[in-house]
């Protein structure tokens, strides 16, 4: 999976492409938990993500868990079909998303 | 703010049904009656007003009446008055106290002015104050009447009959029994017994007003529970009928009365299979259409649980004759169309013959019926078959249609539902259906409708010709993951789903693809195949995981209880959880030394 990484005053964006599933979370949570060592604040930018399963929930899941002394995740540009699984597992309720 | 208006509608909801209690509708019906007897009293006392001057002018009055005339005068203008006074300002609470408080003055000042023979007078506040029709009114007014009787008579005679007996040297006893003896006593009675009939008769009107309310309120929910149950039975009644491309087909039901005993029903058996039922319940309203939801969910869960057309409707008959015991039954004509093929298989049940349409001519199918269904355990039931060519077609209808009846009697009869048919035998299932209708009410014309009417007009358009899918077969691994996703949402696509069904399902798959791999072959090294079938069938998007692993029902796995922090449900379920959300159903079977698990989603 090809994840975008663009950092500006502290604040890292991930964006990562495609689907994040079984296969492609663990790439996903090799970035984060790199990326998560610097970083004040992280941002995902899911512009580009068509859907995610549950292991890219636990994924996002992980990243929140590392951000939690900082400034925590937040998820931008969450398209309806990764809305949809947000809600339906009540992510939505518990992950900052703009 | 969401519950603040759960709340509003739950109260309005409530404040719907709420039943009046009894004491506001009596109120309701006293202050009506209040009125009326107010006029009626008002129109008594100009009566008695008539009387008094006639009393007056005939000079009947003996015994120094001319001494009181002023008094007589006084309580007339009283009387008057209050009539005005009442008439004007119209009916309030206090109206009936004062016009029956004026008549009873008057009557007492007329018997204590005049003799025994005005004491009949005292009967008409009495009377009167019946028109009010409330115990406690009625029972003051007698009380009181009597009071002033009892004064009247000291006035008039009482006082007399004392001190004259005193004078003659009577002793107490003497005089108080003298007294008695006056005709005074006779009158007394006679009016005691004359307000116990009229005492009665106010206690037994308003119990008969409050029975009458009651039945009428009965009534008015029997009415609204007959149209809940009205819109209860055309809700089951289906009106988007499946398999659209490979069978056209239309109905149409009118109730004879607000809820009838009449169906029809569609429905798909199987992937290749079409049903057509149409039945008629023996009676109407209520009862009958609580059987006919019975036997129409009966025989739908037989005939979908496949097998033999006979062998199913003898086991959904079992099932309703088990239970009817109402002793009813119904007539079914009920057949099963395989799609591919355009062969069909029918089971009639003591219904009326259906029209079969056949290179363009409709004909009667004459078949020897079976018994009626629901009414005894043990029958048995012949499946019968005929053939349907594209452009053929079936047309169902209950008695209702050919015994539709002009005012003369004549019915409708199957010729002309024949000669009907024959002039639409190329149209589509709307149209014969909408030609029929307008033929019978045209025969019918103003005569009222005696039976339901119902009719279910079956086309054979196109045979089915979708191949089942017979899948990809990988080795369940991360290679494997790709190419089984990417047919997935090739066929998905190419069968014309939505790019919001293909997403959901792609999720949906993921997970269960990713089961199959970490829980069927846990050894990396040994991983077994996975086989995914993918059909899009009637609108439905049907998806079949089948894998040789140890045995696996992901199903079983407890939802992550949403509650809970979500970073306590850190493993497990949540997968299975989305997958459950995603699809309509969700199922999974150990074959042999298969796990198959199917997903299903309604497009």
């Amino acid at each position: 999976m090809e994840i975008g990484i663009e950092k500006k005053d502290g604040m890292t964006t991930i964006s990562p492409k495609g689907n994040i599933d079984y296969v492609t979370a663990p790439e996903l949570d090799e970035v984060v938990e790199r990326e998560a060592a610097s970083a004040a604040s992280l941002i995902f930018d899911m512009s580009n993500v068509s859907y995610i399963s549950s292991a890219g929930l636990r994924s996002l899941l992980n990243a929140d868990e590392l951000m939690e002394d900082k400034n925590g995740i937040k998820l931008v540009n969450v398209n309806k079909e990764v809305k949809a699984v947000l809600d339906m597992t009540n992510f939505s309720g518990l992950l900052k998303i703009e | 703010m969401a519950e603040t208006t759960d709340e509003t509608k739950r109260t309005r909801f409530c404040s719907m049904f709420k039943k009046p209690s009894d004491s506001e509708i009596l109120d309701e019906i006293v202050q009506y009656r209040d009125g009326r007897a107010d006029r009626i009293v008002e129109i008594i006392i100009v009566a008695v007003l008539v009387m008094n001057v006639a009393w007056i002018f005939t000079g009947e009055g003996r015994y120094g009446v001319a001494d009181y005339i002023d008094l007589v005068y006084l309580t007339m203008a009283f009387m008057a008055s209050s009539a005005i006074i009442c008439f004007l300002l119209g009916s309030h609470w206090w109206t009936k106290y004062l016009l029956i408080g004026s008549i009873l003055i008057n009557s007492f000042t007329i018997i204590a002015v005049m003799d025994y023979s005005m004491m009949i007078l005292m009967l008409l506040p009495v009377v009167s104050s019946c028109l009010y029709y409330r115990i406690n009114f009625i029972m003051g007014t007698i009380v009181i009447g009597a009071l002033l009787m009892l004064a009247g008579l000291l006035i008039y005679d009482g006082l007399e009959t004392i001190i004259i007996g005193m004078y003659q040297g009577m002793t107490r006893w003497d005089r108080l029994f003298s007294l008695i003896k006056t005709f005074y006593t006779v009158d007394l009675l006679i009016y005691l017994l004359v307000c116990i009939p009229c005492y009665y008769s106010v206690k037994i009107g308003i119990t008969d007003s409050k029975w009458q309310s009651d039945l009428m309120r009965e009534r008015t929910g029997i009415e609204k529970e007959m149209s809940n149950a009205r819109g209860i039975q055309q809700g089951l009644l289906i009106t988007d009928f499946p398999c659209k491309p490979y069978c056209d087909v239309s109905s149409s039901m009118s109730a004879a009365k607000e809820v009838g005993g009449d169906f029809y029903d569609c429905f798909v058996v199987g992937d290749e299979h079409l049903a057509v039922v149409i039945a008629d319940v023996s009676g109407k309203g209520l009862p009958a259409s609580l059987f006919m939801a019975t036997s129409m969910a009966l025989i739908r869960s037989n005939v979908q649980a496949g097998g033999d057309l006979d062998k199913a409707m003898e086991k959904a008959n079992r099932e309703l004759s088990a239970n009817n015991s109402m002793k009813y039954f119904v007539t079914v004509w009920i057949g099963v169309i395989n799609l591919r093929t355009g062969d069909v298989t029918y089971v009639n049940a003591g219904h009326n013959p259906p029209f079969i349409r056949k290179g363009g001519k409709y004909e009667m199918l004459r078949s020897q019926p079976d018994f009626v269904f629901g009414r005894k355990k043990r029958m048995s039931y012949n499946r019968h078959h005929l053939h349907l060519d594209v452009g053929d077609g079936i047309f169902l209808y209950t008695d209702g249609v050919t015994e539709a009846a002009r005012t003369d009697g004549d019915m409708f009869k199957e010729d002309r539902l024949e000669k009907s048919l024959s002039s639409v035998a190329d149209a589509g299932s709307a149209e014969t259906i909408a030609k029929v209708k307008s033929d019978v009410s045209d025969f019918v014309g103003s005569a009222d409708q005696s039976d339901d009417m119902t009719m279910m007009s079956i086309v054979y358009t196109h045979p089915y010709d979708i191949e089942p899918d017979e899948g990809i077969r990988v080795r369940a691994d991360n290679q494997g993951y790709e190419k089984v996703m990417g047919r997935i949402k090739q066929r998905m696509s190419e069968a014309g789903c939505s790019a919001r069904t293909i997403t959901e399902m792609e999720t949906a798959c993921s997970e269960i693809y990713a089961n199959i791999d970490m829980y069927a072959y846990k050894d990396e090294e040994e991983k077994g195949d996975v086989l995914v079938t993918t059909d899009v069938i009637n609108g439905a998007v049907r998806i079949t995981f089948t894998d040789w692993g140890i045995p696996f029902n992901p199903l079983e796995r407890e939802d992550p209880d949403p509650i809970l922090s979500f970073k306590e449900r850190r493993k497990g379920g949540l997968g299975i959880m989305l997958v459950k959300k995603i699809c309509d159903d969700v199922s999974y079977v150990r074959e042999g030394d298969r796990n198959i698990l199917k997903l299903e989603k309604e497009m």
